[in-house]
Protein backbone atom coordinates (compact mmCIF):
# COMPACT_ATOMS: atom_id res chain seq x y z
CA UNK A 1 0.00 0.00 0.00
CA UNK A 2 1.13 3.73 -0.72
CA UNK A 3 0.66 6.48 1.53
CA UNK A 4 0.53 8.96 -0.91
CA UNK A 5 -1.53 7.07 -3.78
CA UNK A 6 -4.23 9.69 -3.40
CA UNK A 7 -1.74 12.77 -4.03
CA UNK A 8 0.09 11.26 -6.70
CA UNK A 9 -2.96 10.00 -9.29
CA UNK A 10 -4.36 13.62 -8.79
CA UNK A 11 -1.68 15.26 -10.00
CA UNK A 12 -1.10 13.05 -12.90
CA UNK A 13 -4.26 13.69 -13.53
CA UNK A 14 -3.58 17.30 -14.38
CA UNK A 15 -3.60 17.49 -18.22
CA UNK A 16 0.01 17.59 -19.27
CA UNK A 17 1.66 16.11 -15.65
CA UNK A 18 4.18 13.10 -17.14
CA UNK A 19 5.55 12.90 -13.73
CA UNK A 20 5.17 12.58 -9.46
CA UNK A 21 8.12 12.10 -7.55
CA UNK A 22 7.47 12.22 -3.56
CA UNK A 23 11.18 11.99 -1.83
CA UNK A 24 12.49 12.52 1.85
CA UNK A 25 15.13 15.49 2.24
CA UNK A 26 18.23 13.09 1.43
CA UNK A 27 17.06 12.49 -1.89
CA UNK A 28 15.45 9.10 -1.15
CA UNK A 29 12.65 8.55 -3.25
CA UNK A 30 9.53 7.10 -1.30
CA UNK A 31 6.82 7.10 -3.73
CA UNK A 32 6.47 8.21 -7.46
CA UNK A 33 4.29 7.68 -10.57
CA UNK A 34 5.74 8.86 -14.16
CA UNK A 35 4.07 7.97 -17.67
CA UNK A 36 7.43 8.62 -19.39
CA UNK A 37 10.37 6.10 -19.41
CA UNK A 38 12.33 7.35 -16.67
CA UNK A 39 14.92 6.24 -13.78
CA UNK A 40 12.23 7.44 -11.10
CA UNK A 41 14.88 7.29 -8.05
CA UNK A 42 17.46 8.94 -9.90
CA UNK A 43 14.64 11.66 -10.99
CA UNK A 44 13.48 11.91 -7.01
CA UNK A 45 17.01 13.00 -5.87
CA UNK A 46 17.39 15.32 -8.51
CA UNK A 47 14.33 16.89 -7.71
CA UNK A 48 15.59 17.32 -4.10
CA UNK A 49 18.88 18.74 -5.05
CA UNK A 50 17.28 21.36 -7.71
CA UNK A 51 15.24 21.84 -3.80
CA UNK A 52 18.58 22.74 -1.91
CA UNK A 53 20.21 24.67 -4.46
CA UNK A 54 17.67 27.07 -4.88
CA UNK A 55 17.50 27.07 -0.84
CA UNK A 56 20.70 28.09 -0.59
CA UNK A 57 20.64 30.79 -3.53
CA UNK A 58 17.61 32.15 -2.46
CA UNK A 59 19.14 32.39 1.12
CA UNK A 60 22.52 33.97 0.00
CA UNK A 61 20.86 36.26 -2.32
CA UNK A 62 17.41 37.58 -0.68
CA UNK A 63 17.29 35.78 2.92
CA UNK A 64 14.23 34.36 1.85
CA UNK A 65 12.80 30.58 1.73
CA UNK A 66 12.03 28.98 -1.16
CA UNK A 67 8.13 28.23 -1.40
CA UNK A 68 8.15 26.74 -5.03
CA UNK A 69 10.35 26.28 -7.64
CA UNK A 70 10.31 26.11 -11.37
CA UNK A 71 12.54 25.08 -14.01
CA UNK A 72 11.53 25.47 -17.76
CA UNK A 73 13.32 23.27 -20.31
CA UNK A 74 12.50 23.54 -23.95
CA UNK A 75 9.42 20.70 -23.71
CA UNK A 76 9.70 19.96 -19.80
CA UNK A 77 8.98 22.37 -16.58
CA UNK A 78 9.54 20.99 -13.39
CA UNK A 79 8.10 21.83 -10.35
CA UNK A 80 9.42 21.68 -6.54
CA UNK A 81 8.47 22.37 -3.49
CA UNK A 82 8.71 21.33 0.05
CA UNK A 83 6.62 20.30 3.56
CA UNK A 84 7.67 19.24 6.82
CA UNK A 85 9.39 15.82 5.94
CA UNK A 86 9.05 16.00 2.36
CA UNK A 87 10.21 17.23 -1.27
CA UNK A 88 7.24 17.11 -4.08
CA UNK A 89 8.71 16.74 -7.28
CA UNK A 90 6.74 17.60 -10.16
CA UNK A 91 7.60 17.12 -14.70
CA UNK A 92 4.99 19.01 -16.88
CA UNK A 93 4.76 19.50 -20.63
CA UNK A 94 5.93 22.86 -21.10
CA UNK A 95 2.22 24.09 -22.84
CA UNK A 96 0.96 22.62 -19.52
CA UNK A 97 -1.17 25.15 -17.55
CA UNK A 98 1.06 26.52 -15.36
CA UNK A 99 -1.01 28.52 -12.77
CA UNK A 100 -3.18 24.96 -12.78
CA UNK A 101 0.06 23.09 -11.65
CA UNK A 102 0.93 25.80 -8.75
CA UNK A 103 -2.52 25.63 -7.12
CA UNK A 104 -2.43 21.40 -7.90
CA UNK A 105 1.37 21.42 -6.56
CA UNK A 106 0.06 23.58 -3.38
CA UNK A 107 -2.96 21.65 -2.69
CA UNK A 108 -0.64 18.23 -2.67
CA UNK A 109 1.55 19.38 -0.25
CA UNK A 110 -1.81 20.17 1.98
CA UNK A 111 -2.83 16.70 1.90
CA UNK A 112 0.80 15.43 2.03
CA UNK A 113 0.86 17.56 5.06
CA UNK A 114 -2.23 15.99 6.32
CA UNK A 115 -1.14 12.30 6.48
CA UNK A 116 2.78 12.54 6.98
CA UNK B 1 -16.72 12.48 -12.54
CA UNK B 2 -16.99 16.64 -12.46
CA UNK B 3 -16.64 17.40 -8.80
CA UNK B 4 -15.98 20.77 -7.24
CA UNK B 5 -12.44 21.43 -6.15
CA UNK B 6 -12.34 22.10 -2.21
CA UNK B 7 -10.20 20.74 0.88
CA UNK B 8 -10.38 17.43 1.79
CA UNK B 9 -13.19 17.56 5.40
CA UNK B 10 -10.82 14.47 6.52
CA UNK B 11 -8.02 11.74 5.40
CA UNK B 12 -8.80 8.14 7.11
CA UNK B 13 -6.71 5.16 6.25
CA UNK B 14 -7.80 0.94 6.29
CA UNK B 15 -10.26 -1.33 4.95
CA UNK B 16 -12.06 0.53 1.99
CA UNK B 17 -15.54 -1.13 2.93
CA UNK B 18 -15.36 -0.57 6.49
CA UNK B 19 -14.59 3.35 6.21
CA UNK B 20 -17.64 3.19 3.63
CA UNK B 21 -19.88 1.75 6.37
CA UNK B 22 -18.99 4.21 8.93
CA UNK B 23 -19.95 6.72 6.21
CA UNK B 24 -23.16 5.21 5.72
CA UNK B 25 -23.86 4.70 9.20
CA UNK B 26 -23.29 8.45 10.02
CA UNK B 27 -26.06 9.12 6.74
CA UNK B 28 -22.96 10.92 5.21
CA UNK B 29 -23.68 13.48 2.41
CA UNK B 30 -20.55 14.27 0.22
CA UNK B 31 -17.90 12.60 -1.80
CA UNK B 32 -14.58 10.26 -1.31
CA UNK B 33 -11.57 9.52 -3.19
CA UNK B 34 -9.65 6.69 -3.12
CA UNK B 35 -6.46 6.13 -5.13
CA UNK B 36 -4.82 2.64 -4.99
CA UNK B 37 -2.53 0.63 -7.39
CA UNK B 38 -4.25 -2.82 -8.95
CA UNK B 39 -2.97 -3.57 -12.29
CA UNK B 40 -1.93 0.43 -12.40
CA UNK B 41 -2.45 3.52 -10.22
CA UNK B 42 -6.33 4.31 -10.20
CA UNK B 43 -8.66 6.64 -8.45
CA UNK B 44 -12.06 6.32 -7.78
CA UNK B 45 -14.96 8.75 -6.48
CA UNK B 46 -17.80 7.86 -4.81
CA UNK B 47 -20.75 10.53 -4.49
CA UNK B 48 -23.02 9.39 -1.46
CA UNK B 49 -26.51 11.24 -0.30
CA UNK B 50 -27.76 10.81 3.50
CA UNK B 51 -25.10 7.53 3.55
CA UNK B 52 -26.24 6.04 0.04
CA UNK B 53 -23.57 5.62 -2.95
CA UNK B 54 -25.54 7.41 -5.80
CA UNK B 55 -22.78 7.90 -8.56
CA UNK B 56 -19.37 6.54 -8.56
CA UNK B 57 -16.44 6.32 -11.15
CA UNK B 58 -12.70 5.00 -11.53
CA UNK B 59 -10.69 6.28 -13.75
CA UNK B 60 -7.22 4.49 -14.37
CA UNK B 61 -4.25 7.08 -14.80
CA UNK B 62 -1.51 6.04 -17.34
CA UNK B 63 -4.12 3.99 -19.40
CA UNK B 64 -6.96 6.80 -19.31
CA UNK B 65 -9.43 3.95 -19.09
CA UNK B 66 -12.78 4.86 -17.34
CA UNK B 67 -15.20 2.67 -15.17
CA UNK B 68 -18.63 4.52 -14.21
CA UNK B 69 -21.29 3.55 -12.21
CA UNK B 70 -21.33 -0.39 -10.68
CA UNK B 71 -18.95 -1.21 -12.78
CA UNK B 72 -16.84 1.06 -10.22
CA UNK B 73 -17.96 -0.28 -7.58
CA UNK B 74 -17.12 -3.59 -8.35
CA UNK B 75 -13.59 -3.09 -8.87
CA UNK B 76 -12.82 -0.99 -5.21
CA UNK B 77 -15.35 -2.70 -2.60
CA UNK B 78 -12.49 -5.19 -1.84
CA UNK B 79 -9.71 -2.95 -1.20
CA UNK B 80 -7.69 -2.83 1.98
CA UNK B 81 -5.49 -0.29 3.66
CA UNK B 82 -5.87 2.18 1.47
CA UNK B 83 -6.30 6.23 1.81
CA UNK B 84 -9.26 7.45 1.79
CA UNK B 85 -10.22 11.44 1.24
CA UNK B 86 -13.31 12.54 2.61
CA UNK B 87 -15.19 15.72 1.25
CA UNK B 88 -18.34 16.60 2.98
CA UNK B 89 -21.49 18.75 0.87
CA UNK B 90 -24.23 20.24 1.97
CA UNK B 91 -27.55 18.64 0.35
CA UNK B 92 -28.34 20.95 -2.44
CA UNK B 93 -25.10 20.56 -3.26
CA UNK B 94 -24.95 16.57 -3.97
CA UNK B 95 -28.18 17.27 -5.96
CA UNK B 96 -26.79 19.72 -8.39
CA UNK B 97 -23.34 17.37 -8.84
CA UNK B 98 -25.30 14.35 -9.09
CA UNK B 99 -27.66 16.03 -12.19
CA UNK B 100 -23.80 16.64 -13.90
CA UNK B 101 -22.74 12.91 -13.10
CA UNK B 102 -26.13 11.64 -14.88
CA UNK B 103 -23.38 8.26 -16.56
CA UNK B 104 -21.99 7.39 -13.26
CA UNK B 105 -25.23 6.33 -11.37
CA UNK B 106 -25.11 3.61 -8.68
CA UNK B 107 -27.94 1.35 -9.11
CA UNK B 108 -26.71 -1.50 -6.74
CA UNK B 109 -26.76 -1.01 -2.80
CA UNK B 110 -22.89 -0.26 -1.25
CA UNK B 111 -21.40 -1.63 0.31
CA UNK B 112 -22.09 -5.32 -0.19
CA UNK B 113 -20.62 -8.23 0.06
CA UNK B 114 -20.85 -9.38 -3.85
CA UNK B 115 -22.96 -9.02 -6.73
CA UNK B 116 -23.47 -12.80 -6.81
CA UNK B 117 -24.71 -13.42 -3.01
CA UNK B 118 -26.75 -10.55 -3.07
CA UNK B 119 -28.61 -12.01 -5.96
CA UNK B 120 -29.03 -15.70 -4.31
CA UNK B 121 -30.52 -14.06 -1.75
CA UNK B 122 -32.88 -11.75 -3.50
CA UNK B 123 -33.61 -15.01 -5.55
CA UNK B 124 -34.19 -17.42 -2.49
CA UNK B 125 -36.75 -14.20 -0.65
CA UNK B 126 -38.48 -14.39 -3.42
CA UNK B 127 -38.93 -17.82 -3.60
CA UNK B 128 -39.67 -17.82 0.04
CA UNK B 129 -42.79 -15.68 -0.48
CA UNK B 130 -43.79 -18.09 -2.80
CA UNK B 131 -43.56 -20.88 -0.79
CA UNK B 132 -45.52 -18.91 2.10
CA UNK B 133 -47.97 -17.29 -0.47
CA UNK B 134 -48.91 -21.08 -1.38
CA UNK B 135 -48.64 -22.49 1.95
CA UNK B 136 -45.47 -25.16 0.24
CA UNK B 137 -43.53 -26.47 2.80
CA UNK B 138 -40.82 -27.72 0.96
CA UNK B 139 -40.15 -31.96 1.31
CA UNK B 140 -37.79 -33.90 2.67
CA UNK B 141 -34.51 -35.77 0.87
CA UNK B 142 -36.16 -38.86 1.11
CA UNK B 143 -39.97 -37.19 0.48
CA UNK B 144 -37.95 -36.39 -2.97
CA UNK B 145 -36.95 -40.17 -3.82
CA UNK B 146 -40.24 -41.85 -3.07
CA UNK B 147 -41.71 -39.15 -4.91
CA UNK B 148 -39.94 -39.63 -7.90
CA UNK B 149 -40.19 -43.59 -7.52
CA UNK B 150 -43.81 -43.29 -7.58
CA UNK B 151 -44.23 -40.90 -10.90
CA UNK B 152 -42.22 -43.10 -13.00
CA UNK B 153 -41.38 -46.15 -11.06
CA UNK B 154 -42.98 -48.31 -13.64
CA UNK B 155 -41.00 -47.23 -16.61
CA UNK B 156 -38.07 -48.35 -18.94
CA UNK B 157 -36.19 -45.56 -18.08
CA UNK B 158 -36.58 -46.07 -14.43
CA UNK B 159 -35.55 -49.67 -14.68
CA UNK B 160 -32.34 -48.53 -16.88
CA UNK B 161 -31.34 -45.87 -14.04
CA UNK B 162 -31.98 -48.86 -11.78
CA UNK B 163 -29.51 -51.10 -13.22
CA UNK B 164 -27.36 -48.60 -14.28
CA UNK B 165 -26.91 -47.75 -10.81
CA UNK B 166 -26.62 -51.49 -9.84
CA UNK B 167 -23.53 -51.74 -12.40
CA UNK B 168 -21.96 -48.92 -10.85
CA UNK B 169 -22.04 -50.31 -7.59
CA UNK B 170 -20.33 -53.18 -8.33
CA UNK B 171 -18.22 -51.26 -11.03
CA UNK B 172 -19.45 -53.95 -13.79
CA UNK B 173 -19.14 -52.59 -17.22
CA UNK B 174 -21.64 -53.21 -19.70
CA UNK B 175 -20.77 -55.18 -22.39
CA UNK B 176 -21.18 -54.26 -26.12
CA UNK B 177 -23.75 -56.08 -28.37
CA UNK B 178 -20.65 -57.68 -30.37
CA UNK B 179 -18.89 -58.51 -26.86
CA UNK B 180 -22.61 -60.12 -25.92
CA UNK B 181 -22.43 -62.19 -29.05
CA UNK B 182 -18.92 -63.40 -29.05
CA UNK B 183 -19.61 -64.57 -25.25
CA UNK B 184 -22.91 -66.92 -26.61
CA UNK B 185 -20.86 -68.30 -29.45
CA UNK B 186 -18.18 -68.84 -27.01
CA UNK B 187 -21.04 -70.47 -24.76
CA UNK B 188 -22.52 -72.88 -27.26
CA UNK B 189 -18.94 -73.84 -28.91
CA UNK B 190 -19.97 -72.21 -32.53
CA UNK B 191 -18.96 -69.77 -34.85
CA UNK B 192 -21.03 -67.44 -35.99
CA UNK B 193 -21.34 -68.15 -39.73
CA UNK B 194 -22.00 -65.47 -42.80
CA UNK B 195 -24.45 -67.13 -44.89
CA UNK B 196 -23.83 -66.25 -48.73
CA UNK B 197 -26.87 -65.69 -50.54
CA UNK B 198 -26.25 -66.96 -54.26
CA UNK B 199 -28.46 -65.02 -56.85
CA UNK B 200 -28.84 -66.80 -60.44
CA UNK B 201 -29.06 -63.51 -61.97
CA UNK B 202 -29.04 -65.05 -65.59
CA UNK B 203 -32.85 -65.91 -64.81
CA UNK B 204 -33.46 -63.28 -63.11
CA UNK B 205 -32.47 -61.22 -66.61
CA UNK B 206 -34.67 -63.12 -68.52
CA UNK B 207 -37.83 -62.65 -66.27
CA UNK B 208 -36.66 -58.94 -66.99
CA UNK B 209 -36.99 -59.30 -70.89
CA UNK B 210 -39.93 -61.41 -71.02
CA UNK B 211 -42.04 -58.57 -68.71
CA UNK B 212 -40.57 -55.59 -70.79
CA UNK B 213 -41.83 -57.46 -73.89
CA UNK B 214 -45.16 -58.50 -72.85
CA UNK B 215 -45.89 -54.40 -71.81
CA UNK B 216 -43.65 -52.83 -74.52
CA UNK B 217 -43.42 -55.30 -77.25
CA UNK B 218 -39.90 -56.49 -78.67
CA UNK B 219 -37.11 -54.10 -78.78
CA UNK B 220 -35.93 -53.64 -82.53
CA UNK B 221 -32.55 -54.55 -83.73
CA UNK B 222 -29.81 -51.81 -84.18
CA UNK B 223 -28.53 -51.69 -87.78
Amino acid sequence: MGMFENVIADLLNVSGVRGVYIADPEGTLIESESTIEINEEMSAALVVEIFNRASEIIEKLSADKVDIIAVEGKKFRVLVSRTENFILGVVADIKANYGLLKIEVKKALEKIAMMG
Amino acid sequence: MILPKISATRIERGNFTGIVESLVNSKFTGFVKVAFRKDELSIAEILFENGKAIAAELTKIKSKKSLGGDNAISEIKDLENVVVEVYTLAPGDVKKIFEMNRGFEVKEMFPLQSVGPKTDLKAKSEKGALLEKYNISLPQENEIESLIENAIGNSEFYVEIEKQKILDKYGIKKPKDEEIEQIIANALGEEIEEVELEADFESVKSEIIKILETKLGKPAKKQ
